[in-house]
C-alpha cells in the first residue's frame, strides 16, 4: 500500500482546491480511477483539523463521495445514484480545474496595471496613499462625487383622523343617548379611512356586546342598537 | 473629432465615473448607432493620449490607460492590495463566466461562497442585480474590477474566449449546447 502523502499544511480554499493539489503531487491526473489514490490523503488532511471550520462541511460532502470510489471495486455495483455521484464529482474537478488556472492568472496580474478615474480614485478599489496635503482637495472632490445624490424628500401634510379608541368612544357615546343609530348615516362624509375605522369600532362594540348590530342585506342600512 | 465625439468626452470627464449608455444617448441625443459612433471617435482621439474608455454593464467610463499604469504607480503612490485565493477564484468565475447565479458560483467552486460574494460586493468589484421575479439574483462584474486588472472591457481578459467557452466549465453549468 502507498504510503499516505504527507500534504503541506496550508490552508485549502476547499475540497477542489485540495484534491487537485493532491493529484499534482502525486502526479496523477484527476480521473475517477485516481481519485481512489487520493482519497487516503484527502481523508487523512481532514481528520488532521488543519481545515478552516467553516469550510469543513464542504470538505466532508466532498470525503463521502471519495470514500464511494474506494469501496467501489469491494461492492458488486454501485446504484445508479451513486454512480452519478462518483461522476459528478469528477465532473466537477475537471470544470474547476481550468477556473483554478484563470484564478491564479487573475492573481498574478491583479494591481498591476491599473487604471485610475479622475480625482485620483485607482480603479479596482486599491487604497490611494495621499503623499502630500496638496493632494487633499482633489482626494475630497472624489470623495464627495462618489457619494450617492440624496432622495428628494417631499412632505405631505395630511389631516389626522380620529384613532379607533375616538371612534368608539364616539359611538357609543352617540348610542347611549340615542338608542338606534344607522351606521352609513353616521359615517356620511367621513373621508374612507375614518370610514374604515368606524367600521372596526363599531364591529368591536358588537363583539363585547355593548351594541347590537342589525343589516338585512349588504346594500341595507347598518343599524346598531343599544344593547 | 466630431462634435458628438467631443461632448462624449467631455460629459465622461466632469462625471468622473461610469455613465450609462441609455444616458449618453439622452445626453448626446442620439441613438445606440450614433452613440458606437461617438465612441469609436473618441476612442481614437485618444489613442495616443494615455486616457482610455472603459466599457462595463455600468456603462462607458474616462479612465487612465494601462500604458501609464506604472508611471502613476509610482508618481500618484497607492498601496496595491492583492486578492486572496478565494476572491481571485470567484472574481475570475464571475469574470469568464458571468453573469451566475450564487448556487453556480458555489457548484464550481465546490463551497460556499456567500461570504467572499458579499466581501467582493461590498468592495466594489462584483454587481448583484436580480434576474427576474422568483429568480436567483445574478453576479457579474463591475468596472472598477475591471479599472484593477486593466483591462477596458471583460473580453479583453486573458483567455476570454477560451475560458468562457470552457466545454468543462458549460457543461457544468448546464449550458452546454449541442
Amino acid at each position: 500500500m502507498r504510503p499516505v502523502l504527507h500534504v503541506k499544511l496550508e490552508n485549502f480554499e476547499g475540497p477542489f482546491d485540495l484534491l487537485l493539489e493532491l493529484a499534482r503531487a502525486r502526479r496523477v491526473d484527476v480521473t475517477a480511477m485516481s481519485l481512489r489514490e487520493i482519497t487516503d490523503d484527502f481523508l487523512q488532511y481532514v481528520r488532521s483539523g488543519e481545515c478552516t471550520p467553516e469550510l469543513l462541511g464542504d470538505f466532508l460532502v466532498v470525503a463521502a463521495t471519495l470514500l464511494l470510489v474506494k469501496v467501489r471495486h469491494l461492492l458488486p455495483r454501485l446504484t445508479p445514484d451513486e454512480e452519478q455521484e462518483v461522476s459528478g464529482l469528477t465532473e466537477r474537478l475537471s470544470a474547476y480545474q481550468p477556473l483554478r488556472m484563470a484564478a491564479d492568472e487573475l492573481r498574478a496580474q491583479w494591481g498591476r496595471h491599473v487604471l485610475w478615474s479622475g480625482a485620483g480614485r485607482a480603479g479596482g478599489g486599491l487604497a490611494l496613499t495621499v503623499h502630500d496635503v496638496g493632494r487633499l482637495p482633489a482626494a475630497l472632490e472624489g470623495l464627495i462625487t462618489a457619494l450617492p445624490r440624496p432622495i428628494a424628500v417631499r412632505a405631505h401634510l395630511r389631516p389626522r383622523g380620529k384613532s379607533l379608541n375616538e371612534w368608539l368612544q364616539l359611538f357609543r357615546e352617540r348610542v347611549s343617548t340615542l338608542e338606534r343609530l344607522v351606521f352609513q348615516r353616521a359615517v356620511s362624509g367621513q373621508t374612507r379611512q375614518d370610514v374604515a375605522i368606524s367600521f372596526l369600532a363599531v364591529l368591536e362594540l358588537a363583539r363585547t356586546q355593548q351594541v347590537r348590530l342589525q343589516q338585512d342585506s349588504f346594500d341595507q342600512d347598518l343599524i346598531i342598537q343599544r344593547v | 473629432m466630431t462634435p458628438q465625439g467631443q461632448q462624449l468626452v467631455a460629459v465622461l470627464f466632469v462625471a468622473g465615473e461610469a455613465v450609462s449608455r441609455a444616458e449618453l444617448c439622452r445626453l448626446l441625443q442620439t441613438d445606440e448607432s450614433g452613440l458606437e459612433q461617438a465612441l469609436a471617435d473618441a476612442q481614437a482621439y485618444l489613442q495616443e493620449s494615455g486616457l482610455t474608455l472603459v466599457h462595463s454593464d455600468s456603462g462607458v467610463e474616462l479612465t487612465t490607460s494601462p500604458g501609464v499604469a506604472e508611471f502613476l504607480a509610482t508618481a500618484w503612490g497607492g498601496a496595491a492590495t492583492e486578492l486572496t485565493r478565494a476572491a481571485a477564484e470567484t472574481l475570475a468565475l464571475v469574470a469568464y463566466c458571468g453573469p451566475v447565479t450564487r448556487f453556480e458560483i458555489d457548484s464550481l467552486r465546490g463551497v460556499d461562497s456567500r461570504r467572499i460574494l458579499r466581501g467582493l460586493w461590498r468592495a466594489g468589484l462584483v454587481q448583484r442585480q436580480r434576474a427576474r421575479q422568483g429568480r436567483a439574483a445574478l453576479y457579474s462584474v463591475s468596472e472598477e474590477f475591471l479599472k484593477g486588472v486593466g483591462v477596458t472591457r471583460r473580453e479583453d481578459l486573458p483567455r476570454f474566449q477560451e475560458l468562457a467557452q470552457h466545454p468543462d466549465i458549460q457543461r457544468m453549468l448546464g449550458r452546454q449546447t449541442i
